[in-house]
């Protein structure tokens, strides 16, 4: 009986399904084309850790041009480079925007924060860093996202790309980052991760 | 909320004592949950119908969805091979849906569907029925056991273990594994494309042989592939064949194995009976059992044409179909391409609830295969609705570049972040 009654129906959406191309496809909201980003970003941007950062609350242009970093293979990647590829500039600004709406949420897992190695990663910070990086590096810029509250080890994973020059960055960070020993990284990856919001 | 919160657990209780009993239901007499409002159904708790259930939720929190599955919790396929090497235990991989109801408002309802009538709307449970205005199916994969002489649906599983559904299956084939001596043999039999997760049976192979190398190394590993070659990544699986597994893997492409005896433990493959010490049959598969009651099947009954715009059924409308179940070529049967088809059609279909237009969707997929312990290669690509109306990759499917040790010692890092990430998406 079922069977039956399906099968009158096939007809008609077989025709409804040829006649497709000719309705009209409305373009994605902002919030339809960014939810592809959340699998691996986390619900609204907020990451679950532990290797991907947070991208919620991140300043629009930081994100935009980041993003076209990836696409240019200017900052090396694994998946994200290729990712990016498929998407125009157009869609990049709009997803840059949607995801600098979202609140920006600190990881809720940072169990492995050593507080020592914290207050060392401060003093760091404060001779260094925070020239750009500012708020404990919680505040964003178009130069720099937000560090204070990512995943540790996201944290780890980006100091050790700078400090093997597998990770572009801007000729004042180079200067810097050279005097800071690897120790000193881990301390500071401590610091930021140890930052709440 | 149309249903009190205490309602629709007495009405939930008495469905599940209904079904305990044994009891046939009658389907008319049980609505499990009285439609007041417009109303979602989802059916099936993977990665495509849970990721469908809480964005409907998220793009129209006035409209009501249920999700029906089976069990109160399941076993997500992806990084289930690493349980053979010992580096993830699959119990880590098991997942429920308290935060769909409690952070998301969705109903659950648990129990076997046991039949779909698209012209009523309507969803009969072995508990009752409840009702829908449009209806997302995600029912996975079942297998074709018969197109294999000699396969018992429930025997066989037992003593060749197929592994190709997550849980006691994975723990199966592990302790067959364990429990071989060195020197012993080892099939892997892969079906014919597609199948679910296209480059699984050779991350597969790589795992099951790191284990021989380890702990076995006098024992061998023959992979018996129904394909003319290795269908996903070929390069790379070669490659690290040739790198790591030398001497340990046989492969031998073209040979689909049609006969098993589990008396003799041997496969045949028309050609040669073959026996093996732990065998590992994929059998072919098809669209979870309840899209052939569905009437959802395309003409080769066995997978389920859609819309690429809204996943809805060719066959019955009002019916949406995602994941593994769906023909949505190219793109693959995967755990990511299921959670990104279940956002485009949730959205969607809230579009189609609401009077309005389909919207253009964008889908990702990113496969991540372990070629050793702790190296990954991975496939990736974006979709999107072509001029012709059909989806295509706009040449976005790409895999990392060879099997250089720091980029795959980097990509299987981040594997371990993907699954964490995709895995807390469902359950938060």
């Amino acid at each position: 009986m079922l069977i039956a009654k399906s099968r009158r129906v096939v007809i008609f959406s077989v025709a409804m399904v040829a006649a497709l191309p000719a309705w009209a496809v409305l373009p994605a909201t902002p919030e339809m084309l960014t939810l592809t980003c959340y699998a691996c970003h986390g619900t609204r941007g907020a990451s679950a850790g532990p290797l991907q950062p947070s991208i919620g609350g991140q300043n629009p242009k930081y994100m935009f041009d980041t993003l076209k970093r990836y696409q240019s293979g200017e900052r090396p990647s694994t998946v994200m480079g290729r990712i990016m590829t498929g998407y125009s500039d157009p869609e990049i600004k709009v997803i840059s925007e949607h995801l600098s709406k979202q609140p920006f949420v600190a990881a809720t897992h940072q169990r492995d924060v050593n507080p020592t190695k914290a207050e060392k990663g401060k003093a760091i910070h404060d001779q260094y860093c925070k020239k750009c990086h500012q708020d404990n590096g919680r505040d964003y810029s178009e130069g720099a996202g937000i560090l204070g509250g990512q995943w540790m080890g996201f944290l780890k994973l980006v100091f050790e790309e700078y400090k093997a020059g597998k990770r572009p960055m801007p000729k004042e960070m180079l200067e810097r980052i050279d005097k800071v020993s690897d120790e000193d990284c881990d301390n500071l990856a401590h610091f930021y991760a140890s930052q709440k919001h | 909320m149309t249903v009190n919160r205490r309602d629709f657990i007495r009405i939930l209780g008495a469905g599940a004592a209904l079904g305990l009993s044994g009891l046939p239901y009658i389907a008319s007499a049980n609505d499990l949950l009285p439609k007041r409002n417009r109303r979602i159904v989802v059916i099936g708790g993977g990665f495509g119908g849970t990721i469908a259930a809480k964005y409907a939720r998220m793009a129209d929190p006035s409209i009501e969805v249920v999700l029906i599955d089976r069990d109160r919790s399941h076993f997500a396929c992806p990084f289930s091979n690493l349980h053979f090497i010992g580096k993830r235990d699959i119990g880590e991989n098991e997942f429920g849906y308290s935060k769909m109801a409690s952070t998301w408002g969705v109903k659950t309802l648990f129990g076997e569907v046991t039949a779909i009538d698209g012209a009523t709307k309507k969803v009969v449970t072995e508990d009752g029925f409840v009702t829908y205005d449009r209806l997302i199916l995600s029912p996975g994969i079942d297998f074709r056991f018969d197109e294999i002489e000699g396969y018992d649906a429930k025997a066989t599983p037992l003593l060749m273990p197929h592994a190709w559904k997550a849980g006691e299956q994975t723990r199966l084939l592990k302790k067959q594994l364990d429990a071989m001596s060195n020197g012993g043999t080892v099939i892997i039999a892969i079906p014919l494309s597609p199948y679910r997760c296209p480059p699984g049976p050779y991350e597969r192979a790589c795992m099951i042989a790191s284990y021989l190398k380890q702990f076995k190394p006098r024992s061998k590993l023959l992979v018996l592939d129904s394909n003319e070659q290795i269908a996903s990544k070929p390069r790379l699986f070669s490659a690290a064949w040739d790198e790591h597994y030398k001497g340990i893997i046989e492969y031998r492409a073209a040979h689909k194995v049609t006969k098993v005896d589990t008396k003799a433990m041997s496969v045949d493959t028309g050609v040669e009976e073959i026996k093996g010490n732990v065998i590992n049959v994929i059998p072919a598969q098809k669209a979870g059992l309840i899209a052939g009651g569905a009437g959802v099947l395309g003409e080769d009954k066995k997978w389920c044409p859609v819309n690429p715009i809204t996943y809805e059924s060719t066959k019955v409308p009002g019916i949406h179909v995602i994941g593994d179940a769906a023909s949505v070529a190219p793109m693959p049967k995967s755990a990511n391409a299921a959670n990104s088809q279940g956002k485009m059609c949730a959205y969607n279909v809230v579009q189609l609830l609401n009077g309005k237009e389909p919207m253009d969707p964008t889908t990702v997929n990113v496969c991540y295969s372990y070629i050793t312990p702790d190296q990954a290669v991975t496939i990736s690509a974006v979709y999107k609705i072509g001029a012709d109306g059909k989806l295509t990759d706009n040449k976005t499917t790409k895999t990392t570049a060879n099997i250089d040790p720091y980029i795959t010692r980097l990509e299987a890092k981040y594997g371990v972040g993907w699954m964490t990430a995709i895995l807390d998406e469902m359950t938060s």
